[in-house]
């Protein structure tokens, strides 16, 4: 019955890690993980807490294939020699005034 | 890392991209040089991001390979088309120019592929042509002059057959020879490139191909034969919703034998598991949370698998984008492009690769109509819930030819699709007004599906499944079982007072949900479960599983929790629930994939918002409709 009982807090434990690793925000992750770098930790967790914490990815899922890849502006000095375009895909609609609009006001 | 160091890291690997037009087979290519598994399908707009991979040419040297999305000219008129020339530009964000280019052209439509090629030309980047689909070709009696048309471009022309086992020797070899040449000379710069018209580029095409294809055929009868009639008004309708009607009678037909056989596994696991552990909290987590949860969303395997070996052979058939234009009328009286179509269907396996597929539309308002629409498309993950309340409340009985299952599973399809394209019109009138953009789609030869295609993909769709069971959906069932279970019931307590569960966390949130869920129905367990179904949305079915097993006062429920509904909701509440999962508000990845792709946190909040409303209020209408009809 104990072994099942400490069995069962380590697997819950564990349920708990992973279902937040995969849900919450990379965000959130990075900010968890700062805080809880702070903290005396044996040193194989401070390196997966480092690795989040440094993470760059645009969901936190790893992978490179999105459009948050690393920006140009963390890489040292000469390494800078295109300049980041960032695509716009919604601008913002601003109202200037048309011809025939200006035409329309009394 | 010093700068020194960083430069020999970079420097040592180099890097060449594959560039072409949509559906060259870049994708395929791809795959056999790096041994990755990447999506390729029969039709333009498969690839909208840049894929990275290492390939290992004959010496044992080293490449980066990036597959780029297709684009038919440099002047990019799409957000993927744009991912391409900043790639290709060295514009991307953290990644130098590609060192060598692979322009990939289709063999069999020289015409079409050449002018990309003549406009990549003009970069002055080094550069080599992959003349691909070469089999094809000489199947056609195609005979291209190949040193002719390296002598015309410029630069080495080889033969690729991306499709088959070693049909990237004679490539490799020229990437060696090319990557070696490059160490001798300093690295180019990306030419400033006069803009030519394309009738210019297209005369010149025209000149190429008179000298190394003068005997070209043309595309054969057969093919206009079969598009006369599956493009037809009336006709072409009518084999599209005979091929979805057959799609769903065979999820239905078909599954029962796989289905039942996991079903006994899980059930001999559970029966095991009880006879063979003492009574405690692990043997409740593995019988209640794991094989009542897990088991039962795994059980679906074979109707996923199904669906998708239908999908599958329908994207490699070359039809899907005859389906496209099929539809264009309709999609256009909504006011959605055309090309909203492929996004639409690639939907029904998941909302996100469908969400990301909208970047081939040119138009912002049409990009975000189809977007925001995207996820009442029934993706896959709906099908274990649908499945599961068909399978407890429809009964087997045929109808002429079909089964009345089948008939109601693809009902349930069409309502998703119904609701798309009202939803679709609405947002269009009210909201995303912009003029009708005509549907340009390039359409891809009739292929004869290619069995390891179909085997690779229905692998790849399995592995994420099991993938999904195994992570996020074991994990979420023994969290569902850890709040199910605990705080325990006070002491004292007997059987006879209502289930343990009850007193639990989940069983506390459930009963406090039911407040705002009973008008539609929603018992207390429904309740429950919709929670970790936010997660992903099979994961309903497992955490109806785990609360079902933890209120049942014998252990039967574990191994199967149709009957037990089927006996303890009233059909409105079944009817309820499914129109509840049409609409459902979409998993968090969605929202998540929403945000990144509009830039706002505005569209996935208006998005959850309008779903949750769309989906309460067509709950509430059937569940009284239903009532009132005397269920």
């Amino acid at each position: 019955m104990m072994l099942q009982s400490l069995l069962v807090v380590c697997l819950v434990s564990a349920c708990f890690v992973y279902a937040a690793s995969q849900l919450l925000p990379l965000a959130v992750l990075q900010a968890m993980a700062r805080t809880l770098l702070r903290l005396p930790l044996p040193v194989l967790l401070v390196r997966g807490l480092e690795k989040i914490a440094q993470a760059k990815g645009g969901c936190g899922s790893g992978c490179d294939g999105c459009d948050r890849s690393p920006s140009r502006q963390d890489l040292p000095g000469s390494m800078q020699k295109t300049v980041e375009r960032v695509l716009v895909f919604h601008p913002a609609l601003r109202r200037t005034p048309t011809a025939q609009s200006l035409k329309q006001v009394p | 890392m010093t700068l020194e160091q960083y430069s020999l890291a970079t420097a040592a690997i180099k890097k060449i991209a594959l560039v072409g037009n949509p559906n060259c087979g870049k994708t395929a290519l791809f795959n056999l040089l790096t041994g990755a598994r990447q999506k390729v399908a029969n039709y333009a707009g498969v690839t909208v991001e840049r894929k990275v991979g290492t390939a290992h040419l004959p010496q044992g040297q080293s490449i980066s390979v990036v597959d780029l999305p297709g684009t038919y000219s440099l002047s990019p008129a799409t957000p993927d088309e744009q991912v391409t020339l900043d790639v290709i530009e060295g514009k991307r964000a953290g990644e130098d120019a590609p060192d060598v280019l692979v322009a990939v052209v289709d063999a069999t439509n020289l015409r079409m592929n050449l002018r990309l090629v003549l406009e990549l030309k003009r970069l002055g980047k080094p550069m080599l042509v992959a003349v691909n689909m070469a089999d094809v070709a000489r199947q056609q009696g195609l005979k291209l002059d190949l040193p002719r048309l390296a002598l015309e471009l410029g630069c080495p022309v080889v033969e690729t057959v991306a499709i088959k086992q070693g049909g990237h020797t004679a490539l490799l070899a020229q990437l060696e020879t090319t990557l070696a040449a490059l160490q001798e000379l300093p690295p180019t710069p990306v030419a400033q490139i006069d803009a030519a018209s394309p009738a210019e580029l297209q005369r010149e095409v025209r000149r190429i191909l008179a000298l190394v294809a003068p005997l070209a055929p043309a595309k054969g009868r057969f093919q206009y034969r079969l598009d006369a009639l599956v493009m037809h008004p009336v006709w072409g309708l009518l084999i599209l919703a005979a091929v979805l009607f057959l799609i769903f009678q065979a999820v239905f037909s078909w599954a029962n034998l796989p289905m039942d056989a996991i079903k006994n596994v899980m059930s001999a696991v559970g029966d095991w598991t009880l006879a063979h552990m003492d009574e405690g909290p692990l043997r409740s987590l593995l019988v209640d949370g794991v094989i009542a949860g897990v088991g039962g969303v795994l059980v679906f395997l074979p109707q996923i698998l199904i669906l998708f070996f239908f999908i599958l052979l329908l994207e490699d058939s070359g039809y899907l984008p005859r389906a496209a234009f099929l539809l264009d009328n309709l999609m256009g009286k909504v006011g959605l492009s055309g090309r909203a179509f492929i996004p639409l269907l690639s939907s029904f396996a998941c909302a996100i690769p469908g969400i990301m597929a909208t970047r081939t539309i040119a138009n912002w308002k049409d990009r975000l109509a189809t977007i925001m629409v995207a996820p009442l498309m029934t993706c896959s993950a709906r099908l274990p819930v649908y499945a599961l309340l068909i399978g407890a409340f429809v009964p087997e009985r045929d109808i002429g030819w079909f089964s009345l299952r089948g008939l109601t599973l693809f009902g349930l399809y069409v309502a998703g699709v119904v609701s798309a394209m009202g939803v679709a019109w609405v947002f269009k009138r009210v909201w995303m007004k912009s003029s009708y953009q005509p549907l340009m789609l390039e359409l891809p030869p009739y292929r004869v599906p290619s069995l390891r295609n179909l085997g690779l993909g229905l692998w790849e769709r399995a592995r994420i499944f099991l993938r999904r069971v195994g992570g996020i959906i074991f994990a979420l069932m023994v969290i569902l079982w850890f709040l199910s279970t605990f705080p325990g019931p006070p002491a004292g307590w007997e059987p006879s007072q209502g289930p343990a569960i009850q007193y639990s966390l989940a069983g506390i949130l459930g009963h406090a949900l039911q407040w705002v869920f009973a008008p539609i129905g929603f018992n207390w367990q429904i309740s429950i479960a919709l929670v970790p179904g936010m997660a992903a949305r099979e994961v309903a079915v497992g955490a109806l599983g785990t609360v079902y097993a933890l209120s049942a006062a014998d252990k039967s429920v574990a191994d199967a929790l149709s009957p037990v509904i089927a006996q303890g909701w009233s059909l409105a509440t079944a009817y309820s629930l499914l129109a509840w999962f049409v609409f459902a508000p979409q998993c968090l990845s969605t929202l998540a994939v929403v945000r990144r792709e509009t830039n706002s946190w505005r569209y996935p909040v208006l998005m959850a918002t309008y779903l949750f409303a769309l989906a309460y209020a067509a709950s509430f209408v059937t569940y009284r409709v239903t009532l009132w009809l005397g269920a």
